[in-house]
């Protein structure tokens, strides 16, 4: 009632003449383009561990008006990853940065579960080639850590997650257009990384927008058309254009005779200064040698040849010489060096720093698909399998096969594996050359799958720290069973590592 | 120290009361004129590499500002690094030449006397003369007045001179490429930030644990042993892994241990 009384008011007034909205609806503040959700699908990896490439397919709508499309991430820890999105094959949107459930982070990703340690990672720099003994292989395939060509990059699916919308996600990378911009046909998300995440619990959700606009299409159209119109409206017309180009050019012509003159006069007043610079440089010549002739005469003259005269002056002047013949004859004395070279001298050192503290270089592109691997049968009770992934070297990827880590305890109880039947003898293996000096060769086993022995091959291995050898894994046999000892690396004085 | 008790007593008393201090403890060479210097340098150098082990881990704040990571606490730890700086020690001729008592000299002592004995006749005439503080004002800057207007007809002295002075140049501050580090038997590279890699790390870190033949740097042909002792290790222990039971009953923290090798000249200067 009251809302009507003011309508009428302001009507009367001369207030606005639009009529009022019903009530409900919202007046809008100015005719644009808003954003409505298509579809929004969240995505989880197949695996715990993984580095991908993982790919998403996104249907274009191929909306008139715009469309958008955001990549979202929910994680419960922090993940590094590099997102790329393909429009048309070609890459239109990209970002690589640490992201926990706050957004961007910083420090490392938690991955502890999916990547080998130092050491491991170490031996696989090192050229280390197979990865026998400590049940780093599948059976009867010398894999573990190789260094081969990389195959190009397969990609690898993301489960659909059909469950509710995980809480609190963050905003990855977008891509998308509005009125004008790149259309595309093809719209694909590629995510990878460089170490392998830890994905538990981690999604992935595509948020496909499309822009229309907050009006009726015919009124926007209406306004686009009115809005060009406006526009036109504003452009010159050709003839105050033309009178404002002559005008230019009118004033261009003055300012190049100014320009001149001036040069003119300042080609003139530097002739003068020449001229008048000549003079004193024939002045200052005239009382150098006249300063000359009376110093020669008067070799005590204390102004000009310090304090001694001139006997002092020339042995001081022959000590400087002498300090001259050292330093030709010895460059390499830092007493020689002059401000320069102390400079170029530190630039040299200081880039020598730099150059080994630099970051490693980053891939431009991600590790090749992941390798199928089929874990060699538990070595203990509480080994736990990580599985293998490409390790960017700073040059190449490297597969680091997947192993499993068998904690001491295990080893001192002997919750190991347990066999029915003693193993066949040890195969005698063909060891190849070593490919670093440092590196041990790891003897294969026999390992039982529960119905029959395979053997594990055997391989080299860097050394992971100095005065270890490495134990071969052995069976023992207690009473009616017999029992998997697996290799390890032990101390050569002292107890096992 | 002394330069601060002379520099105390050059503004606060006389000029000539000044001048005889300088005369009296062998520092006339404040007053020179006109000096030339040469330094001649002589043979014998002698070209060191000093090699300091961190055994306290080094942090780096995680944020721009260490005030915002002191805040949070929070660093990122540091991969073990040696400290490395390169020096030539040796001497030099230095010649020098000058003059004492000269123009300069006579026009400052001038200024001196005009002012103190202005002084000493201020406090005559205006002040109380009875009182024992003003008469030790007239008579100090009085007598003070006298010696500095002696001081005006000094002769010019001539001066020459030749010392041998030491001189010690830092050269460098990254590693030089030759350097090693022999762990149980093992050598691992030192790169030129003193980092021995993760492996050599591990191995450093494992010896600590267990400490067993001496650790040596190796540089060209010269070899050291690091002299670590208890409390060498009980600190890298200590600090790295909240460990101490290695650690000695009395045991005091030893933040560093350095090393010295001496070389031939011009081996640490050459640019790799």
């Amino acid at each position: 009632m009251l809302r009507g009384c003011l309508f009428v008011l302001l009507g009367a007034c001369g207030g606005s003449t639009k009529p009022a909205t019903t009530p409900g609806e919202l007046e809008p503040v100015g005719i644009e383009l808003v954003p409505s959700i298509a579809a929004q699908t969240w995505y989880r990896s197949p695996t715990i561990c993984g580095q991908g490439p993982y790919e998403i397919e996104v249907p274009v709508s191929g909306t008139k008006w715009g469309e958008e499309l955001v990549l979202r991430l929910s994680t419960p820890r922090r993940v590094a990853l590099n997102a790329v999105i393909l429009g048309d094959d070609e890459q239109v949107a990209k970002t690589a940065a640490l992201f926990d459930r706050n957004g961007r982070g910083h420090g490392k990703a938690e991955n502890l579960r999916c990547v080998a340690d130092a050491k491991q990672r170490l031996a696989a720099v090192r050229g280390g080639d197979g990865g026998g003994g400590g049940g780093t292989v599948t059976p009867e395939v010398p894999v573990g850590t190789t260094v081969i060509t990389p195959p190009p990059s397969t990609p690898v699916q993301l489960v659909v997650e059909d469950g509710l919308e995980p809480d609190g996600s963050v905003e990855v990378v977008r891509f998308g257009w509005r009125e004008h911009g790149r259309r595309v046909k093809r719209l694909r998300i590629r995510l990878w990384s460089v170490e392998p995440n830890d994905l538990e619990l981690v999604r992935f959700g595509v948020t496909h927008l499309e822009w229309r606009p907050n009006v009726p299409e015919a009124e926007y159209e209406a306004y686009l058309e009115r809005e060009r119109r406006r526009i036109e409206a504003m452009r010159e017309a050709p003839a105050v254009s033309h009178a404002r180009w002559r005008r230019q050019v009118a004033d261009d012509e003055r300012r190049r005779a100014a320009q001149l003159e001036d040069d003119r006069e300042r080609a003139a007043a530097q002739l003068e200064e020449d001229r008048r610079r000549a003079i004193d440089a024939a002045l200052e010549l005239q009382r150098r040698r006249r300063r000359e002739a009376f110093c020669a005469a008067h070799a005590e003259s204390r102004d000009c040849w310090g304090a001694g005269g001139k006997r002092r002056f020339l042995e001081l002047e022959e000590r400087a010489r002498e300090r001259e013949r050292y330093c030709a004859a010895h460059p390499e004395d830092a007493r020689c060096w002059s401000t320069a070279e102390r400079a170029r001298r530190a630039s040299a050192w200081r880039r020598r720093v730099e150059v080994a503290t630099a970051p490693p270089k980053q891939p431009d592109g991600p590790p090749p698909a992941p390798r199928d691997e089929t874990p060699p049968p538990k070595l203990s009770d509480n080994a736990e399998w990580r599985p293998g992934y490409w390790l960017w070297t700073g040059a190449t990827w490297v597969w680091l096969g997947g192993m499993w880590r068998v904690p001491d305890e295990d080893i001192v109880a002997e919750n190991t594996t347990t066999a029915p039947v003693a193993p066949p003898p040890p195969r005698t293996e063909e060891i190849p050359p070593p490919p670093m000096p440092t590196t041990i060769w790891v003897s294969g086993f026999w390992q039982w799958n529960g119905a029959s022995y395979v053997w594990v091959a055997g391989g080299y291995q860097a050394r992971p720290e100095a005065g270890v050898s490495w134990r071969p894994a052995e069976w023992r046999t207690r009473g009616a069973v017999h029992v998997l000892i697996p290799g390890g690396w032990v101390r050569v004085r002292g107890g096992r590592r | 120290m002394k330069a601060i008790m002379l520099a105390l007593l050059a503004t606060t008393s006389g000029c000539f009361t000044s001048w005889a201090i300088t005369q009296s403890s062998g520092n006339q060479r404040i007053l020179d004129e006109g000096m030339r210097q040469e330094r001649v340098p002589l043979p014998d150098v002698r070209e060191r590499l000093h090699v300091t082990m961190p055994l306290a881990p080094q942090r780096a704040p995680k944020f721009r500002t260490a005030a915002i990571a002191n805040e949070v606490n929070q660093f990122d730890e540091l991969p073990f690094a040696f400290e490395c700086v390169s020096t030539q020690t040796a001497s030099d001729t230095v010649y020098r030449s000058g003059f004492r008592y000269g123009g300069r000299w006579k026009k400052v002592a001038a200024a001196m006397f005009v002012i103190e004995a202005g002084i000493a006749a201020a406090y005559y005439f205006a002040s109380d003369r009875e009182k024992p503080g003003n008469q030790l004002a007239i008579g100090f800057f009085g007598l003070d007045a006298v010696g500095t207007a002696a001081l005006l007809f000094v002769p010019r002295k001539e001066i020459y001179r030749k010392d041998v002075a030491p001189v010690h140049s830092r050269i460098r501050s990254d590693c030089p490429a030759g350097l090693t580090l022999e762990i149980a038997g093992e050598t691992f590279p030192v790169d030129a930030a003193g980092r021995v890699g993760e492996l050599g790390e591990a191995a450093l870190d494992g010896w600590m644990r267990a400490p067993s033949t001496p650790l040596r740097l190796t540089y060209r042909d010269r070899v050291i042993d690091l002299q670590l002792g208890q409390n060498e290790v009980c600190t890298w222990n200590r600090t790295r892994h909240q460990d101490q039971s290695a650690c000695p009953a009395y045991w005091a923290s030893a933040p560093a241990i350095g090393a010295s090798i001496e070389v031939p000249m011009g081996t640490l200067t050459q640019l790799e």
